[in-house]
């Protein structure tokens, strides 16, 4: 698909999602005072060919704003936080990411509710090695500069504007050549947190690749999952990554006999088991 | 290429598949670009900025407004008054995901307009430790619930002085919202 033709279906997504007062248009709606506010689709992207694909920026706050865009390194730690880190602290995988990243615009000025694309295609060298390499991209908006005015100086003590530059990243993932990778649950227990119990668990991955997808706690006789936790990733700089997940009282009680954990990929994706273990767990 | 439209169970998200993609299995001789979980992705700053209301400063001492909006201003030299406010923000996108958010982990300095590099000690202010009311286990991270939303509110401390002059103190601080 062309770049043309992938933005005019985009632009035509975020048309219907404006007009639908049911799901998106809540969503696009929502009271936002602030200049700045975005909205940012898809949340993830992963190339593993020559060509391109497209990110939509759009502003859904009330006033004209302009958005940077901008490629930056996450590492996640083994309690899945995702860091951020300086570029003269890349290693060589990571730089190799940063340089085989190209996309356009990288500042974009737009009035409320107009969406933009932001073309990504990766162009990695021919010498790469097999591999997952991985940057984040960016989105955040440049306040304007305020105009201070007579009433927010105050004749006498000491007042603060203090403005937030807030923004968004998600994972940009180039895949180079076959990788896999193999992810086991270990150790499923109940835990005491801080606010209650938990469910603590811990993923150990091995393979050049990186893992996504839904992790569902099930029991038999209970026909709702007891836990479903979305969205879930073991990146490639991590053997073994810690969850955490707190638990209602409802939840907990459930914790007794026989569960059953299943992690698999996101629907969207096949939604194929990547992991597995019936335990018992209390 | 099959273009579907549809939306989430749960009507928080748009999905396009463009294609699909296997996580164990991606061969660059047969595959081309494919992106993944077209789910959309909002942050909102609804709540406005960080607001420490006005401060007399008489002598040095810290004031701290907690992500909560709780008010700690106990230093005898500083008499706070005004309103204050936390930084609110909104993110909405997949539902049942856990999002780390990242907050300055240094200090942010806010400075006068009359500040000259000569003249820091009464012209800026440093503010540090930002926190968020919604915490993991090891850090600020915020659960989206089953609809795909959720709020998150930013407090910090700003340590003054004394010297500080009579004025508006500016100055800006990064929040970022880490998808995985």
């Amino acid at each position: 698909m062309s770049f043309k033709s992938l933005h005019k279906l985009t632009n035509r997504l975020l048309t219907i999602a404006a007009a639908s007062a049911v799901t998106l248009g809540a969503l696009v709606s929502a009271p936002a005072q602030a200049q700045g506010d975005l909205l940012v689709a898809p949340t993830r992207v992963i190339l593993d060919g020559s060509r391109g694909t497209e990110v939509i920026l759009s502003n859904i706050g009330s006033e004209e704003a302009t958005y940077r865009i901008g490629l930056e390194l996450r590492r996640m730690l083994e309690n899945g936080r995702l860091v951020p880190v300086e570029r003269t602290d890349a290693n060589s995988s990571e730089e190799a990411a940063l340089g085989m990243i190209r996309y356009a615009p990288r500042r974009i000025t737009l009035p409320p509710g107009q969406p933009q694309a932001v073309r990504l295609a990766a162009r990695p060298g021919a010498d790469l090695p097999d591999g997952e390499y991985r940057v984040h991209m960016s989105f955040k908006a440049i306040p304007r500069p305020r105009e201070v005015t007579a009433s927010d100086t105050p004749a006498e003590g000491v007042s603060i504007q203090l403005i937030p530059i807030y923004g968004v990243t998600i994972p940009i993932i180039v895949r180079q050549g076959r990788v896999e990778a193999q992810v086991a649950i270990n150790q499923p227990s109940i835990v005491q947190g801080e606010s209650g119990p938990e469910l603590a668990f811990s993923l150990s991955r091995v393979g050049d690749s990186s893992t996504y997808g839904v992790l569902e706690v099930t029991k038999e006789g209970v026909e709702e999952p007891i836990v479903l936790l979305r969205g879930l990733a073991v990146y490639p700089e991590l053997d073994e990554r810690q969850v955490r997940v707190r638990l209602t009282p409802e939840q907990a009680a459930n914790f007794n006999g026989q569960i059953r954990i299943e992690y698999r990929e996101m629907p969207e994706a096949g939604g194929g088991l990547i992991a597995a273990v019936d335990s018992f767990v209390g | 290429m099959n273009k579907t439209i549809r939306f989430g169970a749960a009507g928080v998200a748009m999905f396009a598949a463009l294609g699909m993609s296997s996580v164990a299995h991606a061969d660059t001789a047969t595959a081309d670009a494919t992106a993944e979980i077209l789910d959309a992705l909002v942050l909102n700053n609804d709540g406005g900025s960080l607001d420490f209301g006005t401060m007399v400063v008489s002598g040095g001492g810290v004031v701290t407004l907690a992500a909560d909006g709780t008010l700690t201003c106990a230093d005898p030299d500083i008499v706070c008054s005004g309103t204050t406010g936390v930084a609110g923000f909104s993110v909405e996108g997949t539902a049942n995901k856990a999002v780390t958010i990242n907050l300055p982990t240094g200090s942010v300095e806010l400075r006068h307009p009359s500040y000259t590099p000569a003249t820091a000690a009464q012209h800026a202010i440093e503010l540090d430790t930002f926190t968020s009311s919604e915490n993991g286990g090891s850090g600020p991270e915020v659960t989206l619930d089953a609809a795909g939303d959720a709020t998150f509110d930013v407090g910090g401390t700003i340590t003054l002085d004394g010297s500080e002059e009579a004025g508006t103190f500016d100055g800006t601080f990064d929040v970022s919202v880490e998808y995985s």
